[in-house]
């Protein structure tokens, strides 16, 4: 049977927006109580008040179909529009990335309830690529979806090229590859194309812990895609000051964490970054404790905004205290849910959306959440006379974007991705925002709406450019 | 000059010495004889003379070339070549490919066609019934013609003939004895280890005697008869003289 | 200096764990004769039932070890013995390793689905975090008891197996199942014990390490294959050689970090990150270096092979006939097809030619091989390089290129046999797997691949490029029919019967070899770049060593001397994608979803197609052939044709001289059986 071992998850690190982060019973458990702008409807899913979802105006809402065009385009009758999600629960690794399924289901009930898209209800496709497969799920999408929504296929450079081949539209919660991520016909709600990235995180680090960043470490597990975003790190980072005095290699589940763990206490590393994904790091850090030695600061990408991580760590025999490992996001943290009513509001609307492919709740949910609302909005703004190109002008024309408040601004349209960051550290009770905070750094909190958003915040990567499939003319 | 000649061979096998400064020699155009009880070292002999086993002392002789260095295969297409105790057929091939893989193999000599060769084969060891039966369901009689052609089709000129007759009754043991005679008066240097004493004693005109890794008689047939030390190794096992 | 003390307590602790986890695979061997490919397996399922009892129901770690060591792994492994590998006697060699792959793969398929992997599971260091300081390094307390239980298991088995009356019985049983049946032991009590031992201590190896290795399914299992290098170091028999092979490993492994020079920087301008991947392939690089130093028992000869496996003779006209039904069946199916099952059916001939690459070299020459999937990796590699815009050269260069690194992988093979060279191509496999393929010079994470063209022939549609494949496929597979009966078809089955007998022929095996290497590597690299050109992407995804697992099963299991097993193959594969989505979505029996449920017993088939060739080892196609046979030869009443007959069981020992007097034939026979030659007779002559 065909397998893609740990890479498959692993792949995953590559992502810079995605992360696999799960609320907790409790947190949903809370949600219950409270106040929520809902009122039931036979979906059994909230709807909004007001009109509003967080800062956006809902997209979805009735209409009259009764002299809409009956088949503008694939996938588009009178009174429906189908739409497909891929994603890689039913394969080798079982659930993965199911949130994403549960998400989209939530997505389409909520907007059905308001009347689904300009009064056209949505007919959800769920397509499992078992990761080896995504190549045919977009195949079987092209016939029949207008547009792929929502979705992440670790392997999805094996589908990109026939996506852009059909015409389909593809508006992802999250991208792995760059041939995917900068591949034409393709938006993304917080966007990731080859050649740019953040370099906000790189620079609150050198400001904060400034004699570490002359003596950077690196290690990467061995994974073809993995490389490359190590040397983007590495490369980006140099921008900012820093410079690597130690860059290794670890084989997927490394056993020998040990010796390199004293040789980067030899090398004296002051700042690390691991590109890996959350099961290894634990071995790594295991490996910390037994030796008794930390680098000054451990810097890491979203997908290591895992709810289980700090508790995990103290089960390592590690003391957060003693050790400043963070993790930067571009979504909002759960545990600030309660303070952004939108995101609380998105938490109860996935915990209440009955499904197969139920389980905690991921970060990816969220963008495949905030990725529906995208479309629902551009598809809106099209009117009854819906076609793909009609959709793909729309696209291009949203150039600012937050998903009603829960992420950072980015621009779609222009495929710019979003700077805006918040660091997390991990600490005995948790994960909490370390940066930017409401009181201290008042001035960018309030600017940046919660989050910390540098104009020049990003870097490009000329080399990097050009990637991605591309419609032949 | 005898065509293959072997001086002072000795062979070790982990703690004990299997041949002892072993001396023998065969000629071309006879049937040598190599006799001795079980694990005396005759088939451990046989495979150094043919390469498979490295000797710790001692050299191999063939047509005054010294081979005792070379690889296996590189004796056999001097010509060289020999059968096997426990029979080395290629099971999954039929007879006929089984001489036909044989054939095959390339010689620096020009020689006569494949088929030719093969046809000569199978007339000279009756193989003509069976031809077309795979190698590993045919009778063990059956099978030992087999290997001998096939050892023939190679144009040998001299064939180490490891118990060629074992597991043959005695009909089929007499038919193989006339065989090799006639193979000898053809010109091929036949050595010979046989188990059948009386086999040996027909068919051979010299014999050597192995007991314990060593050579222990060297002559005729008669003269190794009556030689003392091959009846007390041979102990409780009558020496007749053939019919 | 003080760094070099450092790095060797480092790499001493690092060998204590290969030790354990080798120290078992050796005891299966020696006691079994077959290398337990499933050994990680084995110990990977023992430490995930550990969790579950300590952590998932909170049982006291010391009485969760005993249920488990003296308990349920021992079951365990009486029950393999007596369902699986008894089976395996008078089996070729092919089938003895790929059995065992079989269970691996099983288990793999199945920890899964027991123990999601959504949630990460972590075991604590049973005997205590407390650090000791050795020599400026800190150790715990857990580590070395580990250390400790290494030694003690050394020694305990050596004691074991050499000093008790059991032990003793065990290791006559890999010599000679019959001689012991004749002396009145009972070996298969013999061999349930070891097998029981030895998923005892798989699982002792899995529980004790899993606080470092982590609770991932693969982890657990794979870490096994590191531990190979150790294992053959000790020539798989010697405990003591085992150990101190571990230790060089561990030691290898930590000074590589503590010293190897970084890449320099011309290589990593270009994309090559030499160092890095060396140091995480360190441990099979060890294993390819290691299997080409040990000596091996020469060519001695074996009597006939009275194996099970038939290898019948391909009929032309039957094969003619088969490929254009095939090529037929494509063309009109083609067009009826979604174009995502359309691909899938494309996949299927893809992974047929790559099991089609394993015939002549595994089927009809006896060679093992588990890297064919990197062969087709560097086809895939090639054909996105030198393809650009359609050449077709760049399918030339797939296979000229694949055979090329084939025919250089086994030159130092050459002298291989068996296991070894299973072991030989498995490292080469992981070697291109972590070190080569994750290159940025080599894929650069997947590179796109352009149909390819041939003058004003465009294969652009999936369904042009489907029937083209076919056609690939059944003209490939016509040579290698053809291959069977001809002169080279006859020499690799001649070498694969008695290589002995080969070399006193004056055929020089070297070339044969080298030539069967590299045109299987050739067909396999063409089935890696059709797949590539398939999908329009060359991605290493696709050939990672995971994945050569289950080609290999269903090649061997679809019949792997016969080009339509192959077919057989590759299809139950390709459907493996395609036939759940026949099951309606959101049907329910007996409250699972149907088609998740099917999805996962298909994860299952190959494993038990591998384990059932234990009991059918000419494979599935064979079977099937043997019935239509029958069957047609009825509907043509007479039996004109000369139909090979089936291989002759050997004859049981004990019945001899039971209905008739012996006679000489039965000597000959028994002596046959026994496998006696005249060292052993000798020997035991000295010996009074």
């Amino acid at each position: 049977m065909k397998r893609v071992l740990g890479s498959a998850a692993i792949a995953l690190a590559l992502v810079a927006s995605a992360c696999g982060t799960r609320v907790d019973d409790d947190e949903a458990a809370r949600a219950q109580d409270a106040t929520t702008t809902t009122a039931g409807d036979e979906t059994g899913a909230t709807t909004v008040s007001d009109g509003m979802f967080g800062t956006l105006e809902s997209p979805c809402g009735p209409g009259d179909t009764s002299d809409y065009p009956d088949a503008p385009d694939i996938g588009v009758t009178a009174d429906s529009i189908t739409i497909g999600t891929i994603s890689d629960p039913g394969g080798p690794r079982p659930g993965l990335n199911q949130g994403i399924f549960h998400a989209m289901e939530a997505f389409v009930d909520w907007c059905n309830g308001q009347g689904g898209i300009n009064g056209r209800q949505l007919d959800l496709n769920l397509r499992d690529a078992a990761i080896l497969e995504y190549g045919e799920r977009v195949l079987d999408a092209c016939d029949e979806d207008f547009a792929l929504v929502g979705g992440l296929g670790v392997l999805d450079d094996t589908g990109a090229q026939e996506a852009v081949d059909c015409g389909l539209p593809n508006i992802p919660g999250a991208v792995v590859t760059p041939l995917a991520a900068g591949a034409d016909l393709t938006w993304q709600p917080l966007p990731n194309p080859p050649d740019a990235y953040p370099v906000g995180p790189a620079r609150w680090v050198a400001e904060n812990y400034p004699d570490a960043i002359t003596r950077g470490g690196t290690i990467y597990t061995q994974l073809p895609t993995t490389e490359m975003q190590r040397s983007k790190h590495i490369q980006a980072y140099e921008t900012e000051g820093f410079e690597f005095i130690y860059d290794d290699s670890a084989a997927i589940n490394e056993t020998a964490w040990d010796p390199k763990i004293v040789a980067m206490r030899n090398a004296d590393v002051g700042y690390f970054t691991l590109v890996s994904s959350y099961e290894e790091i634990l071995l790594m850090l295991a490996a910390l404790s037994r030796q008794q030695w930390t680098p000054d600061v451990i810097e890491l990408e979203t997908n290591f905004y895992n709810h289980a991580f700090p508790r995990q760590l103290q089960e390592q025999g590690l003391d957060p205290d003693e050790i400043d490992i963070y993790v930067r996001l571009t979504t909002w943290p759960f545990e600030e849910a309660d303070e952004r009513p939108v995101v609380r509001e998105l938490l109860d609307l996935i915990e209440s959306t009955e499904s197969d492919y139920a389980g905690e709740t991921e970060l990816l949910g969220v963008q495949a959440f905030s990725a529906g609302l995208l479309f629902a909005t551009a598809a809106q703004r099209v009117g009854p006379d819906l076609t793909r190109e009609a959709l793909q002008a729309e696209l291009e024309a949203i150039t600012s974007w937050d998903g009603g408040g829960l992420h950072g601004q980015s621009n779609p349209g222009e495929r710019i991705p979003s700077t805006c960051f918040i660091m997390m550290k991990i600490t005995a009770d948790g994960f909490q925002r370390a940066y930017p905070l409401p009181d201290e750094d008042a001035e960018i909190y309030e600017a940046g709406n919660g989050m910390a958003c540098p104009e020049d915040g990003r870097v490009t990567l000329p080399q990097y450019s050009g990637l991605g499939a591309r419609r032949s003319e | 000059m005898p065509l293959l000649e072997v001086a002072d061979v000795s062979v070790r096998f982990g703690g004990h010495m299997a041949v002892e400064a072993a001396t023998l020699s065969a000629d071309a155009g006879s049937v040598t004889g190599l006799i001795g009880p079980n694990g005396a070292g005759k088939t451990t002999l046989f495979n150094v003379i043919c390469g498979l086993v490295s000797p710790v002392h001692g050299r191999v002789r063939f047509d005054g070339d010294d081979i005792t260095g070379t690889s296996t295969h590189q004796r056999a297409r001097r010509g060289l070549a020999r059968t096997f105790q426990r029979l080395e057929l290629f099971g999954s091939l039929t007879v006929l490919e089984n001489l036909q893989v044989a054939a095959e193999i390339p010689r620096r000599e020009r020689r006569a066609p494949v088929a030719t060769r093969v046809d000569a084969a199978v007339e000279q060891c009756g193989l003509g019934p069976f031809l077309h039966r795979r190698a590993d369901v045919i009778t063990t009689g059956q099978a030992r013609l087999v290997e001998l052609a096939r050892a023939l089709v190679t144009e040998p000129r001299m064939l180490l003939a490891d118990e060629p007759a074992s597991g043959l009754d005695s009909s089929e043991t007499e038919h193989f004895g006339d065989l090799l005679a006639r193979l000898a008066a053809d010109g091929l240097g036949v050595l010979l280890v046989e188990h059948d004493v009386s086999l040996v004693m027909k068919v051979c005109s010299r014999i050597s005697v192995l007991d314990y890794g060593k050579v222990i008689a060297t002559g005729t047939p008669a003269e190794v008869r009556a030689d003392q030390r091959v009846v007390q190794a041979y102990l409780g096992v009558p020496v007749e003289a053939p019919t | 200096m003080t760094e070099l003390v450092e790095f060797t307590v480092l790499g001493l602790v690092l060998a204590s764990v290969y030790a354990v986890a080798a120290s078992g695979l050796v005891v299966t061997y020696t006691t079994s004769g077959i290398f337990n490919f499933a050994h990680g397996a084995i110990g990977m399922m023992s430490t995930f039932l550990f969790w579950q009892f300590t952590v998932g129901w909170d049982m006291h770690w010391a009485l969760a070890m005993f249920i488990i060591l003296v308990g349920i792994a021992p079951a365990f492994g009486w029950i393999v013995d007596r369902v699986i590998m008894r089976g395996l006697a008078n089996t070729s060699e092919v089938t003895r390793i790929v059995v065992p792959i079989g269970l691996l793969f099983a288990l793999l398929s199945l920890a899964p689905l027991i123990w999601r992997p959504t949630e990460n599971r972590l075991v604590p260091p049973i005997f205590g975090r407390q650090l000791y300081d050795v020599l400026g390094i800190n150790v715990t307390r857990h580590q070395l008891v580990v250390v400790a239980i290494a030694v003690v298991v050394a020694l305990g088995l050596r004691f074991l197996l050499f000093k008790t009356r059991s032990g003793v019985a065990m290791r006559a049983v890999v010599d000679s199942r019959e001689l012991t049946q004749l002396n009145g032991a009972s070996p298969g009590r013999s061999s349930a014990l070891s097998w029981a031992l030895g998923s005892s201590l798989a699982a002792l190896a899995g529980i004790l390490i899993a606080d470092q290795v982590g609770l991932e399914v693969l982890a657990l299992t794979l870490l096994v294959i590191n531990a190979y290098a150790a294992a053959v170091v000790g020539r798989l028999t010697s405990l003591p050689l085992t150990f101190l092979g571990a230790g060089i490993l561990g030691l290898a492994q930590s000074y590589a970090v503590g010293f190897m020079p970084d890449t320099p920087a011309w290589l990593a301008e270009r994309g090559i990150e030499a160092s890095g991947a060396l140091r995480t392939a360190i441990p099979v690089v060890m294993l390819f270096i290691v299997l080409l130093l040990v000596p091996h028992a020469p060519l001695r000869g074996g009597g006939i092979q009275r194996s099970r496996e038939a290898a019948v003779r391909p009929d032309l006209r039957g094969s003619l006939i088969g490929f254009a039904v095939v090529i037929g069946v494509t063309v009109v199916l083609s067009g009826m097809l979604t174009e995502a099952n359309l691909v899938a059916w494309g996949k299927g001939f893809a992974f047929a030619l790559i099991m089609l690459s394993l015939v002549p070299l595994t089927g009809y020459g006896g060679q093992i091989s588990l890297a064919q999937l990197s062969f087709a990796g560097i086809g895939a590699w090639a054909v996105a390089t030198w393809g650009t815009n359609g050449s077709p050269l760049g399918l030339v260069a797939a296979i000229v290129a694949a055979a090329a690194v084939g025919a250089v992988i086994a030159l130092p093979a050459l002298r291989l046999r068996g296991i070894y060279l299973a072991l030989a191509t498995l490292a080469f496999a992981v070697f291109m797997e972590r070190a080569v393929f994750t290159q940025q010079a080599v894929f650069g994470g997947s590179k796109p691949v352009s149909r390819p063209q041939f003058g004003p022939l465009e294969l652009t549609s999936n369904r042009a490029f489907v029937i083209f494949m076919a056609v690939a496929f059944c003209a490939v597979g016509m040579g290698v029919v053809l291959l069977r009966r001809s002169r080279f078809g006859r020499r690799l089955q001649a070498m694969k019967d008695s290589p002995a007998a080969c070399a006193t022929l004056g055929m020089s095996l070297t070339t044969t070899k080298l030539m069967v290497f590299a045109l299987s590597a050739a067909i396999a690299g063409l089935g890696g770049a059709l797949l590539a050109s398939l999908q329009r992407l060359a991605s290493p995804a696709n050939f990672d060593l995971l994945h050569a697992l289950p080609i290999l099963l269903l090649a061997v299991a679809g019949g792997v001397a016969l080009v339509s097993g192959s077919l057989f193959g590759g299809f139950m594969l390709a459907s493996f994608a395609i036939v759940p989505g026949w099951i309606p979505e959101g049907w329910e029996i007996a409250g699972f979803n149907a088609r998740n449920s099917f999805s996962n017993l298909l994860l299952l088939l190959p494993a038990v197609l591998g384990v059932s060739l234990a009991h059918n080892p000419n494979g599935a196609a064979h079977e099937i052939g043997q019935q239509v046979r029958g069957v047609l030869a009825r509907v043509r009443g007479a039996t004109g044709e000369d139909e090979p007959d089936m291989v002759l069981p050997p004859r049981n020992v004990e019945t001899l001289g039971v209905d008739r007097p012996l006679r000489d034939e039965d000597i000959a026979a028994v002596d046959t059986l026994l496998g006696l030659d005249e060292e052993v007779i000798g020997a035991a002559a000295r010996s009074r």
